[in-house]
């Protein structure tokens, strides 16, 4: 069985969850490749969370040849839900309770399903079952909903809408919840007499604070309303288990020669006093929300690690999906289509036969009455006629229209429609895509280019790379304007906390050939933009080539470091995002940002072993564990020779244990 | 002179010691020699062979015993000087500004021990609103009044 990974998206939670199952392979190679997410919605019976495969009664669908698909399936009450993806043949998926399909769209090396359900709703447990060997690329499946690896703590959310231990958490985290405290200190001066103190918290607030009072245990854990659930383990890379009791007294700095501390690190915020207000104080403060003597509301960003806590390597997934808001704005289009050169809306789907054989029609058109009225037009009624075109948006969410109407001007003809059609008035609206929230994954360097790119990839108007840093702890929105004018032209707008920070051309109308020349002027106008669009494929090829070059000589690539991988990544697998002409409905149909990141691997060592990068300057006595220093001056009162200095300064350049 | 020996358990490379087995013995300097790297002589005992580690006062310095020759009813010593332990007040002391350190690290600055592996971890954002074609309008344009 390979072994494939899901990533799963970084995304908030909604009152509107939405699933996303992302994934390709190669089709035509006997294969399968199942996912499974147990899910809990109303009236959910437990005993389906424990069917390892097939549908809700554990019975394996041993007829669904399918396309990479996403199955629902339901009984009774309950609700039980599937992602089977298979290979070959065809297509299916199913609606159930609270659910239904959108956006489903495949070809023919992948698919990209999407489905709604509303909340109160609960996922747990992540199956994969990968068989074959065939070249798969990695399978995304992220959802704004929360998504557990633990039963109970999704039966927990379903019945009472809180998580009662985040650390099951899989796609993100809830920031109050998760908690450690790791401590590791001699009490009497020799190491042999080490603890080790590895603690995880589940709590809604908890908080550290200094009591000068106390000698030797000098920091103290406080928590809001001893809700705290505790998790200890003997080592850190062990599976910590739950305890009942835990010490609420740590040993965070070194006390001369009898207390020493090796390793102190946590991730929860820690208080000090001062001539305001005491730790305790400013502690108690944080946890209640409530002022402290001083008057003074104490928050996280007046604890003394807060800057230490932001930058840590935890994963930061606080995102929130927008909702869909059209919310619509004008003047955007000046231009008055009022009279003499007017567009008309004639509708979707049939509309364009209606209208233009009603034009054929010579009980409703007379022929010599409409060339009677398209004399200043040499008697040619499609002079008159300037354009026919289909955009892939309904005309009322670009334009403002009058009111609907069965006749329509040709010249001076009064040309019957056939159907109601309603007249332009202004091109004075813009279509708005919705807004998210990016936060930071990693919260170190790799979060920013080259280690990480971004690309959006915007319907009708193609792919493009985005400055991470311009759009990173920011709300991003999306919204199209469509000029009716320019025959369906459209600019898509990226903005970052409402400032516009980028725009793309592109185009979403279909020329209708009308007469002969339009024909061969669309054919062109396809053909020239097909061009340009090989001419940024062999660009992309380029990049994907540049990668290529460094994955075969993989061997020399992964043993450098992060740090020297190639500057530029290209997205590393090709999409339609949509040509700048009329092949854009072939594309992908929502604007999409994609995260890119060179997969890296961090040792879990690393910071005990030989420290984290640091460029900080102090005294050597205030680092603790290991120390390897880029400058060093000895202090006054050195007794040594020259050489002992200089072996000194060699031993601190190639790193030393401090404590 | 005198010579405290000892038996020291902790790498070279610390900034502490673990000092047991202490046993005060009586050396003399064999021939003319560095102060920082002394040969000595003492009287044969078997505990000689289970130290690592001396302090001799009158150098005022702590030494790695290297190397032990043992000679009759003799054994020479050859020292090598802990200058991390010798001076390690001094060095606590001491400014520095940190490369690596486990304990004031900024996670922002490239860290040359993640590695790359081979391949992409992707995230997929998908915003809310679809294009959804066939509810595309036809337009529409003439000349007329």
């Amino acid at each position: 069985m390979a072994d494939r990974s899901i990533n799963w998206g970084p995304n908030g939670f909604n009152e509107k969850g939405v699933i996303n199952v992302i994934g390709e392979c190669n089709i035509g190679e006997q294969s399968h490749y199942n996912i499974h997410v147990y899910s809990k919605g109303l009236g959910f019976d437990p005993s389906f969370h424990y069917s390892t495969d097939g549908d809700e009664n554990g019975n394996f669908i041993s007829n669904l040849e399918k396309y990479p698909c996403f199955v629902l399936n339901s009984t009774g009450t309950g609700q039980y839900l599937v992602n089977k993806l298979f290979t070959p043949s065809s297509f299916s998926s199913s609606i159930v309770n609270n659910f239904s399909g959108k956006g489903i769209y495949k070809d023919s090396n992948g698919v990209h399903t999407e489905s709604e359900c509303q909340s109160p709703f609960a996922i747990w447990g992540i199956c994969t079952d990968i068989g074959g060997d065939y070249p798969w690329t990695d399978t995304v499946l992220s959802s704004n909903l929360p998504i557990f690896d633990d039963a109970q703590v999704a039966d927990d959310y379903y019945n009472t809408g809180i998580i009662t231990d985040g650390r099951h958490l899989i796609n993100g985290h809830i920031e109050s919840q998760k908690y450690f405290l790791n401590d590791v200190f001699t009490t009497s001066g020799d190491p042999a007499d080490k603890t080790e103190r590895y603690y995880q918290f589940s709590a809604k607030k908890l908080a550290l604070y200094k009591d000068d009072t106390l000698t030797g245990l000098n920091v103290v854990l406080t928590s809001y309303n001893e809700d705290v659930i505790a998790f200890s383990a003997d080592d850190p890379n062990d599976e910590y288990e739950r305890v009942s009791t835990y010490p609420d007294t740590w040993i965070r700095e070194n006390q001369g020669s009898k207390y020493l501390v090796y390793l102190w690190d946590t991730n929860i915020y820690y208080f000090e006093g001062d001539e305001n207000a005491t730790g305790k104080q400013k502690a108690d403060s944080f946890c209640s929300g409530l002022p402290a003597p001083d008057g003074k509301f104490y928050d996280k960003e007046d604890a003394v690690n807060f800057k230490e806590i932001a930058q840590r390597e935890n994963i930061d997934l606080n995102g929130v999906i927008g909702e869909v808001v059209n919310v619509t704005e004008t003047g955007l289009s000046p231009t008055d289509w009022g009279a003499g050169v007017r567009a008309y809306a004639l509708g979707s789907g049939t509309a364009k036969n209606v209208v233009i054989n009603a034009l054929f029609n010579e009980t409703s058109n007379p022929v010599n009455d409409i060339l009677n009225g398209v004399k200043l037009f040499d008697s040619n009624a499609f002079n008159a006629i300037q354009g026919l075109f289909r955009i892939a948006v309904p005309a009322s969410d670009i334009c403002t229209l009058d009111a609907g109407t069965t006749q329509y001007k040709i010249g001076s003809f009064t040309a019957e429609a056939g159907k109601t059609i309603y007249p332009i008035r202004a091109n004075n609206k813009i279509i708005n895509c919705g807004q998210h929230l990016f936060k930071r994954t990693y919260n170190d360097y790799r979060d920013y280019e080259p280690y990480c790119k971004l690309f959006v990839i915007l319907p009708y108007c193609g792919t493009y790379p985005v400055p991470i840093s311009a759009v990173i702890d920011k709300t991003v929105k999306i919204t199209y304007a469509v000029s009716i004018g320019a025959g369906g032209a459209c600019t898509a707008y990226l903005y970052a906390d409402n400032c516009l920070i980028a725009s793309y051309d592109g185009n979403m109308g279909e020329q209708i050939p009308f007469v002969a020349t339009d024909r061969a002027s669309q054919v062109s106008s396809v053909m020239r933009n097909v061009s340009q669009g090989l001419t940024g494929s062999l660009v992309a090829a380029q990049g994907l080539g540049g990668n290529a070059h460094a994955l075969l000589s993989g061997g020399t690539m992964i043993a450098e470091s992060i740090a020297n991988m190639p500057q530029s990544m290209a997205l590393g697998y090709m999409t339609r995002g949509g040509y700048s002409s009329n092949l854009g409905d072939f594309g992908v149909m929502s604007p999409t940002f994609v995260f890119q990141w060179q997969k890296s691997v961090v040792p879990a060592n690393e910071i005990a072993l030989i420290g984290k990068p640091s460029n900080k300057g102090s005294a050597v006595g205030n680092f603790a564990g290991f120390l390897l220093v880029a400058a060093f001056n000895m202090a006054n009162g050195f007794g040594g020779t020259d050489t002992e200095l200089e072996e000194i300064y060699s031993l601190l350049r190639s790193g030393v244990y401090v404590s | 002179m005198q010579i405290d020996f000892y038996r020291n358990t902790v790498p070279k490379n610390r900034l502490y010691r673990t000092l047991t087995g202490h046993l005060t013995s009586v050396g003399h300097i064999k021939e003319a020699t560095d102060v920082l790297n002394p040969i000595i002589t003492v009287a044969y005992n078997a505990y000689h062979i289970n130290i690592n580690y001396c302090y001799i006062p009158d150098f005022g310095r702590y030494y790695f015993i290297n190397d032990y020759i043992i000679d009759g009813d003799t054994v020479t010593l050859k020292l090598h000087v802990d200058v991390l332990y010798t001076y390690r007040e001094q060095i606590l002391n001491s400014q520095c500004i940190a490369a690596r350190s486990s304990s004031h690290y900024n996670v922002n600055l490239i860290d040359n021990m993640i590695r790359a592996e081979e391949g992409y971890r992707y995230n997929f954002t998908k915003f809310p609103y679809t294009f959804d074609p066939s509810k595309g309008d036809y337009i529409l344009i003439t000349t007329g009044g």
